[in-house]
């Protein structure tokens, strides 16, 4: 552009005294993020070690960071509840978390809705209906606990892909009907329909398991086994770093499918890798940790309220970390402090945090709808 | 002789058109499409409803391939272009309301760099001189800080512009970008186009239904005729030949030449003629209140004169010339003076519908 060059030196005083401007609110803006991030990481840590040390049997905090470093604990029993009981439960939490949190902000912007999460559109519900179809066909041998890494794999591949069949449902119903409230409904439908489905095949053939699947179904991290988790860590662990490469394509949709496309990206390309992400951390999830709900509503919300941005350079990360540490305070409240010897599940805990999230979302879009 | 610079965009030999299925025969809509816009020009697009402009903007700018013949962007064939490629050298705004959650006007111009950007994202210097510049050139400066949520239409409507021209392109298509907002965002909003059409030296290319805005600030009018045609010119040219009026004007209607616009005949009066004496806008306003009330102002001698004069409101006068007259009347305020024309042309008016 010829122009561009000369208008410099035609720029008048006030105009470089705002250009200049941006430069001091800019590394003020850094400054709020980068400390927001660290608050957050360090709340994380914090969560960690309290959920560790504390159970029906205390182990002191200085106790638990000396075993985390990997110096010599006090007693081989405080190491062995450490290693092999809590910190299990604790790295489920926190990957659940993350995954969900991650699944949800992209699939808010996938769906141009503000109410979409794996929970609320039934994906969680398909996951459990492909698990289930898996563990029912080959004989029933048991909920995942028991079966050989082969089987162990087909049954989180029979899950993922079950979360994907949901999520392309819901993709297809909300290109088609626009209004977020009927998506949701729709969704609502859809996760009742998958559960439904669930009930039957299990009720008809061993219905024995039905309790072990309604605790399941209202989601749990504390039956996850080191063993399992390798699975859980390293397929959540490779999508949620795959997932920053779609950061970018993912703003440019905030702007809309058609102006994405005028801005290169490839839109069609950007859908799949988004659904495949989402149905695969979804799905991993489901599959170990049952449906755990509104972290992915609520995690992307908070990460936004808190950046004052909805940059999903930032709020993908942030989304993970608050995701983490909801799971966790959740497990915390639900029985992990040790106070009771019941637990409940993790639902019932996540639900304070999603559903007056959901409202807001609600009241305050109509509220701004009306204003317009 | 001054050497042409190549144009920035140009349609060789374009048909346009859509298919209503796949496999099925394409629906040709415009046919043997000749067009080019040169760096720096300012080209608006008209045409009634239906004849085809969305189709040739949304070829032009590569939403969807002609049936034949080529678009070029720089020289280059449209569809040989990747689509980063093709973003830099093209930006686009469309109609369709823009919902960016939390954002900054700074954000949503910075998103123009993407087709810029390494996969991951990352602003380089370069980058940010574009977007203070694109915030600048758009008059948007002041309000990078500010959510794009608070924003008039007006703003937005300029925010979105200046991330276009984040995007530094060759060619800037706007679809109706001038629809939703008020006389005066409107004037503004023209005069920052035509001003960032010389100084950056884009190509720019609106649609817009506003005859009158298209016809006095476009270097070149980009017609679309309604039968397949698309005819391409100085607004003087379309205006002066019977192009515009023979797209536009349906029954009853006419190009009028003074506003610039189509205006409804229906209420003429043949014979109801009248010479407004006045000057200046006294002069002018009376004339449109005797239109407006269904008579012809004429300059020549008529049957009645109208006299006007200057106040808040104006005085005026009616006399006939002819002795005894009904018409003859005073009055302050145009209000009773088009209720009294009216009166005295009611019997007329009546002749004339029913003859």
């Amino acid at each position: 552009m010829s122009g561009s060059g000369t208008g410099v030196e035609e720029m008048t005083e006030d105009e470089v005294a705002s250009r200049a401007a941006p430069g001091r609110r800019h590394r003020s803006r850094v400054g709020y993020v980068a400390g927001l991030f660290g608050l957050l990481v360090l709340l994380l840590l914090g969560v960690v070690v309290v959920l560790i040390a504390q159970g029906s049997i205390p182990i002191p905090v200085g106790e638990v960071l000396r075993i985390l470093t990997g110096q010599d604990a006090e007693s081989a029993v405080n190491r062995t509840i450490v290693l092999d009981a809590r910190l299990p439960k604790v790295v489920a939490g926190l990957l659940a978390g993350a995954a969900l949190a991650v699944g949800g902000a992209q699939m808010q912007t996938l769906f141009r809705n503000p109410l979409a999460d794996p929970f609320v559109l039934g994906v969680s519900s398909g996951a459990i209906l492909g698990a289930a179809i898996v563990i029912l066909g080959t004989g029933g041998v048991g909920w995942l606990s028991g079966l050989g890494v082969v089987s162990q794999l087909g049954v989180t591949g029979a899950a993922v892909a079950g979360a994907a069949g949901v999520l392309l449902i819901a993709l297809g119903i909300a290109r088609r009907v626009g209004d977020p409230v009927v998506v949701l409904v729709v969704g609502v439908m859809l996760g009742y329909l998958a559960g439904a489905v669930v009930d039957m095949l299990v009720y008809y053939t061993d219905p024995d398991r039905l309790q072990a699947l309604a605790t399941f179904t209202r989601g749990s991290v504390r039956n996850v086994t080191w063993h399992e988790l390798q699975v859980v860590a390293v397929s959540c662990a490779v999508v949620l770093v795959l997932s920053v490469f779609l950061a970018q394509p993912l703003n440019a949709l905030l702007l809309g499918e058609r102006y994405a496309g005028s801005l290169g990206v490839n839109v069609r390309r950007v859908h799949f890798l988004s659904l495949a992400s989402v149905a695969v951390l979804s799905g991993v999830i489901t599959a170990y940790c049952g449906a755990i709900g509104f972290v992915g509503l609520a995690a992307p919300h908070l990460a936004r309220g808190l950046l004052r941005t909805s940059d999903h350079r930032l709020v993908l990360p942030a989304s993970a970390l608050i995701g983490a540490v909801i799971v966790l305070v959740a497990e915390y409240v639900a029985g992990g402090n040790g106070l009771t010897r019941t637990s409940l599940p993790l639902n019932s805990v996540t639900a304070f945090v999603g559903a007056p999230v959901i409202l807001w979302v609600l009241l305050s879009g109509r509220a701004r709808r009306q204003a317009r | 002789m001054t050497v042409e610079p190549r144009p920035a965009l140009q349609a060789v030999a374009v048909s346009a058109g859509y298919r209503r299925r796949r496999r099925h025969p394409a629906v040709t809509v415009l046919r043997d499409v000749h067009l080019a816009a040169r760096p720096g020009e300012l080209i608006t697009l008209i045409g009634p409803n239906g004849a085809g402009k969305s189709t040739l903007l949304r070829t032009l700018v590569g939403a969807q391939p002609p049936l034949a013949g080529h678009v070029l962007l720089d020289g280059r064939d449209l569809a040989a272009l990747s689509p980063r490629q093709r973003a830099r050298r093209l930006a686009v705004t469309l109609t369709e309301p823009v919902d960016v959650g939390q954002m900054t006007v700074d954000a949503v111009v910075a998103l123009g760099r993407i087709p810029y950007r390494s996969w991951i994202g990352r602003e380089n210097a370069r980058d940010r001189a574009a977007v203070d510049r694109a915030l600048l050139d758009a008059g948007v400066a002041d309000l990078r800080d500010r959510p794009l949520t608070d924003l008039s239409d007006g703003e937005r409507q300029r925010v979105m512009v200046a991330r276009a021209l984040a995007q530094e392109p060759a060619v800037l298509v706007l679809d109706e970008p001038t629809a939703f907002l008020d006389v005066a965002r409107r004037i503004e909003f023209a005069a920052m186009l035509t001003r960032l059409s010389t100084t950056t030296g884009t190509a720019i290319v609106l649609s817009t239904h506003d005859l009158a805005f298209a016809l006095r600030r476009a270097d070149q009018v980009w017609l679309v005729g309604g039968d397949g045609t698309v005819t391409a010119g100085a607004p003087e040219d379309l205006a002066c030949g019977d192009a515009i009026t023979r797209a536009f004007t349906g029954e009853n209607m006419s190009f009028d030449d003074a506003a610039a616009t189509i205006v409804v005949a229906d209420d003429e009066v043949p014979g109801a003629t009248v010479r407004v004496v006045g000057e200046g806008r006294p002069r002018q306003w009376a004339e449109h209140a005797a239109r407006r009330a269904g008579w012809t102002p004429t300059p020549d001698a008529a049957d009645h004169v109208l006299t006007v004069e200057p106040g808040t409101p104006c005085r005026w006068r009616v006399d006939g010339t002819h002795v005894p007259d009904a018409t003859r009347a005073h009055g302050i305020g145009f209000d009773s003076l088009v209720t009294h024309l009216r009166g005295c042309a009611t019997p007329l008016r009546e002749d004339a519908r029913t003859g």
